[in-house]
């Protein structure tokens, strides 16, 4: 019940990791100023009607009580360091040039000697709707299909208003802002169908921008690329047999578009 | 109060009669309590009404695919429903209180600008008013923060519903601004000789931290507001994309500004629950001088974390560090005084009286959505749990924790001094209980959901992804929690008009307020007393028993007559 949604990418269970070790903490905490609380309360009830003791002799406590909280705080920091390093906080802030000068580090080298190449996604976010689009030019709604264990570069853009991309267990949260390219990395380890959302507020129809990530074998991916590039095209000639035969609005009238 | 009758005999005598009526007095006047009340009494009013708010939006999160409120209509509760809780709320009563009892407090005899203060107190109001009028014209609908592009070009909502929003929230931040100013010139200028800032009383000194506070974030608001509002109307390109701006930037303001609230509110808790757990426990604080200082720290380090609220923005790691780090760094302060909190109950023998059940209970819930915010500011759970009903769920529990909670707490303490009339005692407990209760199942049931992926601030959500429950539930606490706020201000109405006369020094504070009369006139104290210590009620206290002591010996009576 206090489980976050399974991971399905490294980044995703690095994510589920430290949320584990955050809860426990976060548990301790209120534990301890509640039930605290609770017996200073008693232990001041149990004294009623005798003059409160004298009090100002403890001021070596706070420097040990402060001391103690800034060792927990450090080292929550270093933690919360290590497991950002490892889900993999490079992914934000990455222009152009940043991510081809980290494709010339060991990135490449590791992804070269694993025969591996990443699968660039243009994801653009509009009112209300997510569309996907593969390097072949091949494109999609609302469902993103993804071959297991290749490692996939999200690129974030928005066409009207801020929208913020998440599918639980697979990818970190991630702001799409117009006018800019935000991109995100992960690798998808686990196949099978996850619901993810706009988590931004972007208008009256917000709640229903929802997406699904779609995650098949190699070969599947590749039959599914060709199968929805063949219907892309498919349409594509219909419309342009439209217009050859009807003039461009009497294409759209046949579909019964025409806003 | 400011009846020259009552509080002046010798007028009564010589007969003098205003020209104007009574309530126009009231309205125009530039004395700090009739202005401190009528901050607390609008805050209170828009609180009736954000309840009522929460409890609509939740009606239409009761069932999945429900579709018994429009999503235009429920964008305009949400977007409403979010200026009421902040600024036309929480900001004002914390504000409301310090008016009221900064200059009493600190031996003053009024603050340093009575009248800035009344134009204060009619900004804030002018904001107020515009939100509630625009239901009758187009209330707005952008969401609780209006973010551009939505809320910045007239392509995506194309009426002025938006407007509405950004001179509500302007006017109310001026007039706060504004306000802030005058406590900061007042607590610097006014107080009585000797209050030196080491002595002064703790809630005195976190309303001069909070408007410090406040007059860093509430500018850089007004700023991000001006600057959209050029950009709606006369083509300015401050937050346009490609044009050399970013709708980046107005995040940033506004997150600037929406952590300055959230620290306002934690402080100004702080500050009521110290005053209460000292009277009631009889003792004062073990180190009031890291109590003082870590309210302080709380104030920079907080602010400083406000990228805290913008992690999954395209921001460079290193500032994202920074935010964790100055984030996680306020367990250092807020352990501090939490510390001192036990030091003062353990010793003392601490009254159960309504004051400090609301207190426990704020302490309580505010230990909750504190530890939830810590877990936030890990950049990777922050990833988990922002954006979900979690962060609802947090924000939620230290609003309704240091402002609801505190706030009445604050009111039941105070109410006697403002009204010489105590508050229910019963009912206040009662009300505590139901809304601790409600809070802490509405706040659980929103963390569960958003554990499955409820986004937040959604009009509807889906069958079949686990969320029917825990909403049901949360829509049915939402009934209790806004009946027992409800009965919460009922109880208070009924005690400023009905409640037992309690006398000038019902609870034995240690602290300026109590030396003044219950109400006080308009010049506050007739003799300003020396300060010498941290306690002056107490000195004053012990002086006038000695006096009384030495004069019963010097007239041979056994019997002291203090």
């Amino acid at each position: 019940m206090l489980a976050p949604d399974p991971a399905s990418s490294s980044t995703g269970s690095e994510i589920n990791t430290l949320y584990w070790i955050a809860l426990a903490i976060a548990a301790v905490l209120i534990l301890l100023i509640n039930v605290g609380l609770i017996s200073m309360l008693v232990r001041g009830r149990a004294s009623k009607g005798s003059s409160p003791a004298g009090t100002r002799a403890r001021r070596g406590t706070t420097f040990a009580v402060g001391g103690l909280l800034a060792v927990l705080a450090i080292g929550v920091f270093v933690v919360g360091v290590v497991f950002t390093e490892k889900a993999g906080v490079e992914t934000t802030a990455a222009s152009a040039a940043d991510s081809e000068s980290q494709m010339d580090g060991s990135d490449t080298e590791a992804m070269a000697a694993r025969g591996e190449k990443t699968l660039q996604i243009l994801t653009s976010g509009q009112q209300w709707l997510w569309r996907y689009q593969y390097p072949d030019g091949t494109f999609s709604y609302y469902e993103l299909v993804l071959p297991v264990g290749q490692p996939v570069e999200i690129e974030l853009e928005s066409t009207d208003v801020l929208h913020r991309w998440w599918v639980p267990g697979l990818s970190q949260k991630a702001d799409a802002v117009p006018g800019k390219t935000h991109v995100l990395k992960f690798t998808p380890d686990t196949e099978g169908t996850f619901e993810g959302a706009s988590y931004a507020f972007s208008g009256a129809n917000y709640a229903t921008m929802r997406t699904v990530v779609r995650v098949v074998s190699e070969d599947e991916f590749e039959r599914w690329l060709d199968e929805q590039g063949a219907d892309i095209a498919d349409a594509q000639k219909w419309v342009q047999d439209e217009i050859a035969e009807n003039g461009p609005y009497g294409a759209i009238e046949e579909a019964g578009g025409g806003q | 109060m400011s009846d020259p009758i009552r509080t002046h005999p010798e007028i009564a005598v010589q007969g003098v009669q205003s020209k104007r009526p009574g309530w126009l007095d009231f309205a125009t006047s530039s004395d700090h309590k009739d202005v401190g009340r009528i901050f607390i009494g609008a805050a209170l009013g828009f609180l009736a009404l954000g309840v009522v708010e929460f409890f609509l939006m939740r009606l239409q999160l009761m069932l999945p695919d429900n579709t018994l409120i429009a999503p235009v209509t429920f964008n305009r509760l949400l977007s409403v429903f979010g200026v009421t809780m902040t600024s036309l709320f929480a900001l004002p009563l914390a504000m409301g209180l310090i008016t009221y009892l900064l200059p009493l407090q600190l031996g003053a005899r009024s603050l340093a600008f009575p009248r800035l203060s009344t134009v204060a107190l009619w900004l804030f109001l002018s904001g107020g008013a515009m939100t509630y009028v625009s239901f009758f014209y187009t209330p707005p609908e952008a969401g609780p923060i209006a973010l551009p592009p939505l809320s910045g070009d007239l392509a995506f909502i194309d009426n002025n519903g938006t407007d509405v929003w950004i001179a509500a929230v302007g006017l109310s931040t001026l007039g706060l601004v504004l306000q802030a100013i005058n406590v900061i010139v007042t607590a610097s200028r006014e107080r009585a000789p000797g209050m030196a800032w080491r002595r002064f009383p703790v809630f005195s000194f976190s309303g001069v931290v909070t408007s410090w506070l406040l007059l860093i974030v509430g500018p850089a608001m007004i700023a991000g507001l001006t600057m959209l509002i050029i950009d709606r109307h006369y083509g300015g390109v401050f937050f346009n994309a490609g044009e050399s701006g970013s709708p980046t930037y107005f995040e940033h303001l506004s997150s600037i500004f929406t952590t300055g609230v959230y620290l306002i509110v934690l402080i100004t808790a702080i500050g009521v629950i110290s005053e209460i757990f000292q009277t009631f426990a009889g003792r004062p604080l073990a180190n009031r001088r890291a109590v003082l200082r870590s309210l302080v720290a709380i104030a920079v380090l907080g602010t400083l974390a406000w990228m805290q609220n913008m992690m999954s923005a395209e921001i460079r790691p290193g500032f994202l560090y920074a935010a964790m780090a100055f984030a996680l760094a306020l367990i250092v302060p807020i352990g501090i005084v939490i510390w001192n909190w036990f030091g003062v109950l353990a010793g003392g023998s601490i009254k159960m009286r309504a004051p400090v059940v609301y207190a426990i209970g704020a302490v309580s819930l505010l230990s909750i959505g504190l530890a939830g915010e810590m877990m936030q500011s890990l950049i990777p759970v922050n990833w988990l749990l922002a954006g979900t009903t979690d962060s609802t769920a947090g924000t939620g529990l230290v609003l309704i924790g240091g402002s609801v909670m505190a706030g009445f707490a604050a009111l039941h303490y105070w109410l006697p001094k403002m009204t010489g009339r105590e508050v229910g005692e019963g009912a206040g407990k009662v009300v505590a209980a139901v809304i601790y209760l409600s809070t802490i199942v509405i706040a659980a049931c929103f963390y569960l959901a958003g554990l499955e992926g409820q986004p937040a601030d959604t009009y509807r959500f889906f069958e079949g992804q686990g969320l029917d429950t825990y909403n049901l539930i949360a829509s049915i606490a939402s009934i209790f929690l806004m009946l027992g706020v409800l009965g919460g201000l009922t109880n208070l109405t009924l005690g400023v008009n009905h409640g037992r006369r309690v006398g000038h020094d019902p609870w034995g504070g240690s602290t300026l307020e109590w030396f003044a009369l219950s109400p006080p006139p308009p010049h506050n104290f007739d003799l300003v007393p020396d300060v010498r210590s941290s306690e002056p009620m107490h000195d004053i206290r012990r002086g006038v028993a000695r006096d009384s002591a030495e004069a019963a010996e010097a007239v041979e009576s056994p019997e002291p007559v203090a």
